[in-house]
């Protein structure tokens, strides 16, 4: 029994750690620093302006480009079909930011491919329209062609979930497959398309490599200059809260909207939806609308990597950039280790106690997920910075630094992880053993451990990706002088060294690549 | 050999009061069947019993023995539960199942013993089988064997039958209550179905609206229900109207209602009887059900189970004969 209260009282703890940054920076948003009217004079509306249109410009498009391609692969068999059905999702593999830089080498005014078209036609920039993938509207089509992917697997989830019953119903009243769409189909998957444009939004407003590349002024970027560029350490904070305010406001919309409106299948004899044969011409249309967002949000910005780092790795590939990767994957490996471990001790101890105030706290811990990486940097500085002064010691810049806010950052995608595989355990496997007169520990070694290890490898493997593609947080947080592999790209990019950027994107991508597999692993088994 | 007692058992979830002052005894060697709709705290009780369920009010007994009111009490190995959804393992196979909890034991006693219990369920061809690869019934064995695995003395079966088919229901329920009796032990079973609580039991306790609406021997509550609660719940009957029963010569009080079983009202062609209009006439296999209305008496409606419908002399009328013998007078509430 003293374990028991053992481990509620670390599971607390933990749970309270990792809320500490957030809770900090909601009592920012009262405090400004000296800079504050000037910034307010000068760029915070500009931050709020460009946000809001980043966020209504990647809302309007990923809506179109992943629900269209959820409704087609969902609802007919066409020409790659099953291929699109898991090739739609490879865009989550690359980071947004790398898709930028890779963009940016090719459409941009000196670009690889701007080149060649005005070769090719024999004309100069200011003889054609141009429009400069290097703006606010580029940043939104490229965030647009890697986040698509959230509005198709929630649609696409939805759907599958939905009962053929309805479409035959509008079959039967004479509806073509057009009306079924707009009269039926839209409709009800509503709740999903939302739920998936807030995720990609939330992503975009996020950003910092996409829109610092660009030069784009968004609330991220503008943590960053108002931190290392005028020194101020309180405006920043304040950005970061009011940043953080307003992700909270469109995950409190986000709930209020999917209240009521899941609209569920009624009847107990659940056929999943047939799905209807194209051809001809038809079938093409089909393959053509799958195929373009999987070519832009994939397929073209890989290839192109794939040529910059054949090209490039001899130069780029030496001892330093060894060093970088191992410190990347210990990095990355031993943080997946303690946030798992942490993710599995908080839920077990849910399930254990089945207390309202450890849900309550766990609930509240995986709100760090929503929270920007720059915004929890800024959170666990300030929060350090006390520690720091109190016992007289260094956390800030420090390794620890790092890992906590990966902890902040990424503990809810562990949780999420473990909350689904514990809900897929019967509470009578518990009881059973305790009728049996078997301890905690037995039930937990002989029982759950074996029952679970599969949520705890996908969580591994999962926080290991993130862990490695996480690049502002690491930036702010990192100790002096020690690089990951998304730092050395996005540094190398600054540097003007786009194409020898690919190499360290190259490694990212392909372990990203890993990451979706698991993914479409895991959809197939659910 | 264990006897049960349940003294005063109170529950409640936040503010919602489930169970009210239920009490009742298990005697050594009996099986006690509890009744009742589902939702009503059925499986409450059988948790409560077994430690999974410690925040209740009241005193739970195992002979003298009184159960420790605490949740960090370890639950009692003398007493063993047979969950509605079995609770098997799926990482385990059967035979690692059966042993789960014999962890204690020597090597070769263990073995011994799972032998034998395989050997008893007639699954010894299937000890290395996944519990995926086995049916429903033998999933329910494996399930019963792991429990009797480290002997109890008291049964505790929580809807054991529901996940299985009528026939292997029906051949199960035999099975199991001489199991029960051959082992000489106690059981308490929750159901929601009248037939299998009154094939399956020596005792049923009926719960309605958080209380225990009445205790006894199967015979006694078919017999002589108390309520018309009890009496519906156990059998298919027909509220007879006051008048009626005045008529015949019964005199029934204010808080009570007169009953009678569909099967003893017996439809004639002799019109010295009840009068009644045939509503509807339904074919049920082997016998019919008539549903008639009674002018006489303000066109109430009762159902009426008879084997054939020759003796009618029209499908608009029939006569029926309602014997007072017949009718039970029960409370309305208790």
């Amino acid at each position: 029994m003293k374990y028991l209260n053992k481990l509620t009282i670390s599971s607390v703890f933990f749970t309270l750690l990792i809320s500490v940054p957030a809770l900090i920076l909601f009592t920012n948003i009262f405090i400004g620093g000296e800079n504050w009217s000037h910034l307010v004079d000068t760029v915070l509306f500009e931050y709020i302006f460009n946000s809001l249109y980043i966020m209504f410009g990647v809302a309007i498009l990923t809506a179109v480009l992943g629900f269209s391609t959820a409704y087609l692969t969902s609802l007919y068999t066409f020409t790659g079909s099953s291929f699109f059905h898991y090739a739609l999702i490879l865009p989550f593999a690359i980071p947004t930011y790398i898709v930028a830089y890779i963009y940016g080498g090719m459409f941009d005014i000196t670009g690889s491919v701007t080149t060649f078209i005005l070769n090719l036609l024999g004309k100069d920039l200011s003889e054609v329209y141009f429009l400069d993938i290097m703006s606010i509207e580029g940043a939104i089509i490229v965030m647009s062609l890697v986040l698509y992917p959230y509005v198709y697997l929630i649609c696409k989830t939805y759907l599958r979930a939905e009962s053929s019953s309805i479409i035959d119903a509008s079959k039967t009243m004479g509806f073509s497959n057009f009306q079924i769409l707009y009269k039926v189909v839209i409709p009800i998957s509503r709740p999903a398309i939302v739920a998936g444009v807030i995720l990609a939004v939330m992503e975009a407003v996020a950003d910092f490599g996409v829109m610092d590349y660009y030069g784009v002024s968004t609330f991220v970027t503008g943590i960053f200059r108002t931190w290392f560029g005028m020194g101020s350490v309180e405006d920043a904070s304040k950005l970061a809260s009011m940043l953080m305010l307003f992700i909270f406001i469109l995950i409190f919309c986000e709930r209020y909207q999917r209240r009521n409106k899941r609209y569920k299948s009624s009847g107990k004899d659940f056929k999943p939806i047939s799905k209807q044969k194209l051809t001809g011409f038809k079938s093409f249309l089909a393959f053509f609308a799958c195929f373009i967002p999987f070519f832009f949000g994939f397929l073209l910005p890989f290839s192109q990597m794939s040529i910059w780092f054949y090209r490039s790795y001899e130069e780029v590939i030496d001892e330093d950039f060894l060093t970088v990767l191992y410190q990347t994957l210990s990095l990355g490996v031993f943080s997946a280790i303690f946030i798992t471990v942490l993710a599995f001790v908080i839920t077990y101890n849910v399930r254990l106690h089945k207390s309202k105030l450890a849900d309550n706290l766990t609930q509240i811990s995986k709100l760090g997920y929503s929270i920007p990486g720059a915004v929890v940097a800024v959170g666990i500085l300030s929060f350090f910075s006390i520690i720091d002064r109190s016992f007289d010691i260094l956390l800030s810049g420090t390794i620890v630094a790092v890992i906590f806010g990966y902890t902040v950052r990424f503990v809810a995608i562990s949780i999420n992880n473990f909350e689904s595989g514990f809900s897929k355990i019967p509470q009578s496997y518990d009881d059973a053993t305790k009728t049996m007169g078997i301890g905690t520990f037995q039930t937990f070694y002989k029982v759950m451990l074996p029952l679970i290890k599969n949520s705890a490898l996908a969580s591994f493997i999962v926080i290991f990706i993130e862990v490695i593609k996480e690049l502002p947080l690491t930036m702010i947080l990192r100790p002096f002088n020690y690089d990951t592999l998304a730092v050395l790209s996005h540094e190398l990019v600054g540097q003007a060294q786009v194409i020898e950027s690919s190499v360290p994107a190259m490694f990212i991508v392909l372990l990203g690549i890993v990451s979706v597999l698991i993914l479409v692993k895991k959809m197939i088994k659910d | 050999m264990i006897g049960i007692s349940v003294d005063n058992l109170t529950v409640s979830f936040g503010e919602t009061k489930i169970l009210e002052n239920i009490s009742f005894n298990v005697e050594a060697g009996e099986i006690v069947t509890i009744l009742g709709p589902s939702g009503c705290g059925k499986s409450t009780i059988l948790r409560s019993i077994a430690s999974l369920h410690n925040d209740y009010k009241g005193k739970i007994f195992l002979n003298e023995t009184c159960l420790v009111n605490d949740s960090s009490q370890k639950c009692n190995t003398d007493i063993g539960y047979i969950f509605q959804d079995y609770a098997l393992f799926p990482h385990l196979n059967v035979k690692e199942n059966i042993e789960f909890a014999l962890y204690r034991l020597k090597q070769d006693e263990k073995q011994r013993r799972v032998d034998a219990l395989l050997k008893q369920f007639d699954l010894t061809e299937h000890r290395h089988k996944q519990i995926h690869e086995l049916s429903g019934g033998q999933q329910q064995r494996v399930s019963i064997a792991r429990v009797l695995a480290y002997e109890p003395k008291v049964l505790l079966l929580d809807e054991p039958f529901s996940n299985l088919d009528t026939i292997l229901r029906n051949k199960t329920k035999v099975w199991l209550k001489k199991m029960i009796k051959d082992l000489g032990l106690s059981a308490i079973l929750v159901t929601h179905d009248q037939k299998e609580a009154l094939s399956m039991s020596d005792k049923i306790a009926i719960i309605n609206n958080k209380k225990l609406e009445q205790f006894g021997t199967a015979q006694e509550l078919f017999e002589n229900p108390k309520s018309y609660y009890v009496a519906n719940f156990l059998n298919r009957i027909n509220k007879l109207p006051k008048e009626l029963a005045l008529d015949l010569g019964l005199s029934v009080g204010e808080k009570d209602l007169a009953v009678i079983s569909i099967d003893k009202i017996i439809v004639t062609s002799s019109t010295s009887n009840i009068q009644g209009d045939i509503l509807d006439i339904s074919y049920c296999g082997d016998y019919y059900e008539l549903h008639v209305s009674l002018p006489k008496y303000n066109n109430v409606e009762l159902t009426v189970k008879t084997d054939c419908i020759d003796c009618l002399s029209d499908y608009e009328k029939c006569y029926l004969d309602i014997s007072l013998s017949n009718i039970k007078v029960v409370r309305e509430k208790i």
